[in-house]
């Protein structure tokens, strides 16, 4: 069968079983629109405002299905728009293909209109990416993308593909997609295996500091396992919050510069640190020595470049995180570990029976009421995240979806935008700080259009929160550039796109807007007023050892 | 101490840029870069010189490894081992 190139790529995305792509059509992507004009009873194209709009709504849907996220968009501008959110998938492993077009070949490297070296460009910040000059190749490069995206650690991969090439014709032969299992040497990980097991039997103190490797290897039923039968506490990574259940007894939250203070002390005082799917960011660990300074450490993770990149450790068990705990499972002994547990308990701040006002944890514990464990929330960046990860009780995988590695403020609405199309049943919940909101409020007109249900909480607060209070804690009090006067009144804004908006001060007005907004099933921009001296607590001074916490 | 990197690649001038890129990323000391295509023509040896030493070393081979069209990575030392071909260039001005 003959196929034009452009033909050729949706062909080769329907053997990846792709059906949902972000994207904006452009000069270069001309042919490549055309082709899928013939075939959108198979594909869903989301076009949204801006491609980093669409580059995070591909991260979105792929973070909260666990799927390859796809992304089109067009030469220059269009493909360095992208730029933003394949770093931000990047750095949080997030699988994703980006397909941009180029310059027909006989006008490259002539600096032409729209002419970029994208693949130059994203060098550093993709897993791999490809140049298709020769059309005969194309086939093969898109099905080695998908593979590579999304095996071993996964992450971004571009394909940049010149106008000239999706016009001309190549025969197509149909290919399978192979579902190929990595293995790993047993015979090297059953010794070491065996080696852990006797480190965590051996452990009177341990905690398991999991991040989103757990996740990604779809792990968190046997985290659970591992966790309830050696009876040993858990910390999370921002990355890896809603791996383990947060209101279970073992589940100690967020750990790191915001983290609870049990966490941080549980880590410091333990005696052995295992680290699953966890790459000891400077945000977690602090002081690399002090994170741990008495604990063993073993190190489970299937990317060797992150074993002893950060911190020390001593032991290791390279692998699919998945299988790994499943085999250490088998043989680590049930223990009583009540002894560490009550001691941890100690650290916990005792709760005060405050009355109820309107704070973030307010507001995030109403939305938890309201919404239920099943809502996937994104976030944008910044003190309502950090608030979001400490008070938000996550308890299912993948329904914590935020810029991790890269924080990308403007990630959270377009994330949104691709949860709820690769989700369209389950309730989304955007929280947004004023800064960030700012970003990339243009994706609203997106919501507006698809008609997605996405319930917004704008944290507003008239201030960059997070950076006013690094000013405020480290700058005496010079708050530079860091306030945001008035001018935008966001209810008129949010009307203005055809959406709700609804300003609250108050919890039961809050319950109001939010039961209505579940209850209507329409997109809601829910403000919430908030005091620009509400700080995120508790906080460990950057350079200090995650036990030097500031409480308040 | 002069340590070699030896890295057989696809034979494309990207990977060039992706090895290179991410040891410059590191403030990685190089002394001299040579790409050379081998009798398999879809094959290249990629050998970096550097003083660096055994850690920072073995840290940018486990990065190198990750890149896609990396098929392995050796230092110098093991290279030697099985007879690898090194090849030195002098450079002379004539006054």
């Amino acid at each position: 069968m003959k196929l034009t190139g452009a033909e050729l790529v949706l062909a080769c995305l329907k053997e990846q079983e792709v059906d949902k792509i972000f994207g904006y059509p452009g000069g270069a992507v001309i042919p490549l629109y055309d082709a899928l004009y013939d075939q959108m009873d198979h594909f869903q194209h989301i076009m949204t405002c801006h491609e980093q709009g669409a580059s995070h709504g591909a991260d979105g849907y792929a973070r909260s299905t666990g799927k390859v996220g796809v992304c089109f968009a067009t030469s220059g501008p269009g493909a360095t728009n992208t730029v933003t959110g394949i770093a931000t998938a990047y750095l949080d492993s997030v699988p994703l293909v980006v397909i941009t077009g180029q310059v027909p070949a006989n006008l490259l490297g002539k600096d032409s209109f729209q002419e970029i070296d994208i693949t130059g460009v994203t060098l550093p910040i993709t897993k791999q990416n490809y140049f298709v000059r020769d059309i005969g190749k194309l086939a093969d490069v898109i099905r080695d993308a998908f593979e590579i995206a999304r095996s071993g650690r996964p992450g971004p991969v571009l394909i940049d593909i010149p106008k000239n090439v999706f016009l001309e014709k190549v025969t197509y032969v149909k290919k399978q997609r192979t579902k190929e299992n990595e293995s790993f040497s047993n015979e090297a990980n059953n010794n070491m295996l065996m080696r852990a097991a006797n480190l965590i039997n051996g452990s009177t103190k341990p905690v398991i500091y999991a991040g989103g490797g757990v996740i990604l290897s779809e792990a968190s039923q046997e985290l659970y396992e591992l966790a309830t039968k050696g009876n040993i506490p858990v910390v999370n990574t921002l990355m890896g919050l809603g791996n383990f259940p947060r209101e279970h007894a073992l589940s100690l939250g967020l750990v790191g510069m915001h983290g609870m203070k049990e966490s941080n002390m549980a880590v410091c005082g333990s005696d052995l640190i295992i680290a699953i799917g966890a790459r000891f960011s400077d945000r977690v660990i602090g002081v690399a020595e002090e994170f741990g300074a008495k604990a063993k450490v073993i190190h489970i993770d299937i990317d060797q470049s992150e074993i002893g990149k950060n911190k020390d450790v001593d032991l290791w068990i390279l692998g699919d995180v998945k299988k790994v705990i499943v085999d250490l499972c088998k043989i680590i002994v049930n223990k009583d570990r009540s002894e560490w547990l009550a001691q941890i308990d100690d650290w916990k701040v005792k709760k005060i029976a405050e009355e109820k006002t309107f704070k973030a944890k307010d507001i995030l514990q109403c939305a938890w009421n309201i919404l239920g464990e099943d809502t996937v929330v994104t976030t944008e960046v910044g003190q309502h995240q950090m608030w979001t990860a400490q008070h938000f009780p996550f308890k299912k995988p993948r329904t914590f979806i935020t810029s991790g590695g890269l924080g990308t403020m403007g990630y959270g609405l377009g994330a949104a935008i691709g949860v709820q199309v690769g989700n369209p049943n389950k309730k989304v919940l955007h929280i947004a700080g004023d800064g960030s909101f700012r970003m990339n409020c243009n994706e609203l007109a997106t919501v507006s259009k698809y008609k997605l249900p996405i319930i917004t909480l704008l944290f507003n607060n008239a201030t960059l929160g997070m950076v006013r209070q690094w000013q405020q804690m480290f700058c005496n009090g010079r708050y530079s550039e860091t306030d945001i006067t008035g001018e935008v009144n966001y209810m008129k804004l949010v009307e203005a796109y055809g959406l709700r908006g609804r300003q609250v001060d108050k919890i039961c007005d809050l319950e109001d807007a939010l039961k209505e907004a579940v209850k209507t099933r329409k997109a809601t921009v829910i403000e919430c007023i908030l005091s620009k001296d509400d700080n995120v607590f508790p906080m460990v001074p950057p350079g200090k050892p995650i036990n030097h916490i500031i409480l308040e | 101490m002069n340590r070699i990197l030896f890295v057989e690649v696809n034979n494309q001038p990207e990977v060039l840029m992706r090895v290179v890129g991410l040891l410059r990323r590191r403030a990685f000391h190089m002394k001299s870069i040579s790409m050379v295509e081998t009798e398999n023509p879809s094959l290249a040896h990629l050998m970096i010189t550097t003083k660096e030493d055994d850690y920072n070393i073995e840290r940018a081979m486990y990065l190198i490894e990750k890149i896609v069209d990396v098929h392995h990575v050796k230092t110098m030392e093991e290279a030697l081992s099985e007879h690898a071909v090194t090849k030195e260039t002098d450079l002379y001005r004539v006054m």
